[in-house]
């Protein structure tokens, strides 16, 4: 039900900002849930970095990150999702190939057993046109940081 | 089973072996500025341009961090290898004469280097990584200690054997100027002679002795190494050996255990166990052309019931996968399996890799050089002497000292970069933007419990409290390029750099590593990687959090923090940036394989058989807990290291 509801506010989004660069800024999260929803990741022919930042985390517990990535370009997109490590890696996502207009769920897992204090950890895109070389890749960081209490 | 019976109770005479004794440990510890000078010319007392630290195992070792005041023992270049070894040689002698004059007052009897047991094992220029001619810039030797253990009885031949948990690795600039000098040894004092324990074996081929430095009992002395028994045995009365970790009992549970997934073979004659005497005077049967060599890796799959003596395992042999159950008891938990099959079961693990790694081909040049690397090694077989050679040498050159954190740092990078190091543009190669962290936590810390603890209140208010720069604390590594935390990262290191000489930690070698930081070598940073408090002192580990850190051929492993090292460099860069995943599910992932991973794919395989994985590469990485293309970059260091001896 949540997820419907997400996809059907990306589409609305989607078409307001049809024509814009990666547009994503931090909606001011504060308190301490499970999962987190970033805002959506256009990819247009950019390899802008974004911040998310001032999560509260309970220590001990998992925190999920999703969010939609939606190509905004007229071909096919080859895409891959990363980490830097530290405890976050990425849970699940189901498609490499992103038609145009297509949308697609990122989910990263952030595990904070063992570890107290701030924490900044940074989640990766990487994209080329479908059938093109490694050598045309774009890189996109999506940075998330805050405070494990 | 390998026993052992004391001379006591032999009918025979004795067979007399050799144990040598040494200086204590505290005999470097307390000399080392001085026995640093003499064998390097440096003094490192308040030098940052160097780093000198004590080996756990016994010793100490010197790595040049700048340019400057390096020791030129010989005025003039080196010209080949021969050269090199002859003066390395005088080197040898001058040192000596030079180390016993200067304790001569103390009437200190020592040999710094036991010339008559040292053996070049290998002699080979190192290139320049960068530019268009490549320059030959420095020469390594690795000598091993090769002693004679015993006459044998039948051949009236002496047999020698190795030290195995030692060895010297001297390197040289072109110029003759030293430039890492690594001593896992302690100086020699006397020898003398010892009884051989006979052995009661069950075993089909001859014990191997080696023989191994105990830096507590300040003796070189002969232990039998079992293909049975992963413990070493001790073959004379003063054969204690080195600290180890103790053995488990044996069981053979039903569900997934991430540390008995990939075993290796003990003994395929197990089942027939029969014991009987070692005798030197008996014919020696050969294994069966039929059965898997000691040493092989299998994965252990879910026996039938607690109750089977047998557990279903699957293997890679002779290019192809294959199923066949094995005896419990003959599944070990580590590949230090040595005997005159270990070049085949090397040659079959470096096959296996390369059968998986052919999708990656022709997708980056620098890449193809390493698939190439194991392919031109993948027709070699090794001989026993070369593996046993290898073994020390690889061990004397990329083991982890946690003394001088900097130093193993700086010695692998070098490798890493050697092997493989793709371009990120016309003038850059990955490397150069690389900055890996030698700093620790247990550094940090180490005056917590002072009455003045400076650097560890330090870090508690600047690291940890920042989100930006709290990254040491954990089970892995991790990244940073994210060109905001970059800066943050710099300048803090900057910071750091001004203020641990205002510490107790001023002369460890990361203050010194600290010291040849300035703002123009940090600006070229473009990647940052830390190492996790408890990742430094991982020795077996499968994984480190979602890293798989099973990569390893035949008897050969790297330390678990140079494995989890390459699985950072491919966080999201140039390094291996072709090599994606895909989960147990079918879905996309990156080169991570949690231990989620591999329990799904063993249960699927446990339940199904190796067909259930479709061929999929994917799932087979998940099942062998190790990434194939980070197995692939592990196995060029190896290579780098052991090809030409």
């Amino acid at each position: 039900m949540k997820s419907t509801f997400i996809l059907i506010s990306t589409c609305i989004l989607l078409y307001s900002f049809i024509n814009q660069e990666v547009a994503a800024e931090v909606s001011g999260f504060t308190n301490p849930t499970d999962t987190i929803v970033l805002d959506t990741l256009f990819v247009n022919e950019t390899t802008t970095t974004d911040h998310f930042q001032g999560f509260k985390i309970k220590r001990g517990g998992d925190l999920i990150f999703r969010f939609i990535i939606t190509n905004l370009l007229n071909y096919s997109l080859d895409i891959s999702a990363s980490s830097g490590d530290g405890g976050l890696i990425i849970d699940h996502y189901t498609k490499r190939i992103l038609k145009p207009k297509e949308l697609e769920e990122i989910v990263y897992i952030f595990h904070t057993k063992g570890r107290e204090g701030g924490f900044s950890k940074t989640m990766t895109v990487a994209y080329k046109p479908q059938g093109e070389s490694y050598k045309n890749q774009k890189v996109i960081l999506r940075g998330v940081s805050g405070v494990i209490e | 089973m390998l026993a052992v019976i004391k001379p006591k109770a032999m009918q025979e005479p004795n067979i007399i072996t050799k144990v040598i004794l040494t200086q204590p440990q505290s005999f470097i510890e307390a000399n080392l500025p001085r026995l640093c000078y003499l064998v390097t010319g440096v003094n490192p007392i308040d030098n940052k341009s160097v780093s000198v630290s004590l080996v756990d195992n016994g010793g100490f070792q010197f790595t040049k961090l700048s340019d400057e005041n390096s020791f030129n023992y010989s005025n003039a270049g080196i010209k080949d290898k021969n050269d090199f070894l002859k003066k390395l040689d005088e080197y040898f002698n001058k040192t000596n004469q030079a180390i016993t004059d200067a304790f001569a007052n103390q009437k200190i009897k020592t040999q710094f280097f036991p010339r008559a047991y040292m053996k070049p094992i290998s002699a080979s220029p190192n290139y320049n990584s960068k530019g268009a001619v490549k320059a030959v810039v420095s020469w390594t030797a690795v000598y091993k200690i090769e002693i004679p253990a015993y006459e044998n009885p039948i051949t009236r031949r002496t047999e020698y054997a190795n030290l195995i948990n030692g060895g010297i690795e001297i390197t040289l600039s072109a110029g003759g100027k030293i430039l890492s000098f690594k001593y896992n040894l302690l100086p020699v004092s006397s020898q003398k002679s010892a009884a051989l324990y006979k052995v009661v074996a069950d075993e089909s081929a001859v014990p191997q002795l080696v023989y191994l430095l105990n830096k507590n009992t300040n003796t070189v002395a002969p232990f039998y190494l079992s293909a049975t028994e992963t413990a070493y045995i001790p073959a004379s009365r003063e054969s204690i050996p080195p600290d180890e970790e103790p053995g488990e009992a044996f069981k053979n549970p039903m569900g997934f255990d991430k540390d008995r997934i990939v075993v290796w073979l003990m003994n395929p004659d197990v089942k027939k166990r029969k014991l009987k005497i070692f005798d030197f005077f008996a014919p020696r049967k050969k294994d069966s052309d039929n059965n898997l060599p000691a040493g092989a890796k299998l994965i252990r799959l879910e026996p039938a019931s607690e109750t089977d003596e047998n557990t279903p395992c699957v293997y890679w042999w002779e290019g192809s996968y294959h199923q066949k159950d094995f005896p419990e008891r003959s599944l070990g938990k580590n590949n230090n399996i040595i005997t005159e099959l270990s070049g085949q079961v090397l040659q079959n693990d470096v096959e296996h890799l390369l059968s998986r790694i052919s999708s990656y081909e022709k997708k980056q040049d620098e890449y193809d050089k390493v698939i190439k690397s194991i392919r031109d090694f993948s027709k070699k077989l090794l001989t026993k002497e070369q593996i046993d050679n290898g073994l020390i040498k690889l061990n004397s050159s990329l083991q982890l000292n946690k003394n001088d954190k900097p130093a193993t740092i700086l010695t692998w990078q070098k490798v890493l970069s050697d092997v493989y190091n793709p371009k990120v543009n016309e003038t850059t190669n990955f490397f150069d933007e690389v900055l890996i962290l030698p700093l620790s936590y247990d550094w940090f810390m180490e005056d917590k419990n002072s009455i003045t603890p400076t650097l560890s209140t330090y870090y508690e208010e600047t690291w940890q409290g920042d989100p930006l720069l709290n990254r040491f604390v954990g089970d892995s590594g991790e990244v940073v390029l994210d060109e905001n935390d970059l800066i943050k990262v710099k300048s803090e290191l900057l910071n750091l750099r001004s203020f641990v000489l205002k510490t107790a930690a001023k002369n460890s070698p990361e203050a010194a590593w600290l010291q040849n930081l300035t703002k123009e070598s940090l600006n070229r940073i473009k990647l940052i990687v830390f190492v996790h408090s408890a990742t430094w002192h991982y020795r077996t580990e499968k994984y480190a959090e979602s890293a798989a850190l099973e990569n390893s051929f035949g008897v050969f492993k790297l330390s678990p923090v140079l494995n989890l090292l390459i699985h950072e460099f491919t966080g999201h860069s140039n390094f291996l940036f072709f090599a994606t995943g895909t989960k147990p599910d079918g879905t996309p992932s990156d080169r991570h394989i949690d231990v989620k991973d591999t329990e799904a794919t063993w249960n699927k395989v446990s339940k199904s058989g190796l067909g259930s994985l479709k061929q999929n590469e994917d799932f087979i990485d998940h099942l062998y807990q190790s990434h194939r293309a980070l197995g692939s970059i592990a196995l060029a260091v190896i290579i780098s290291k052991i090809s030409n001896l």
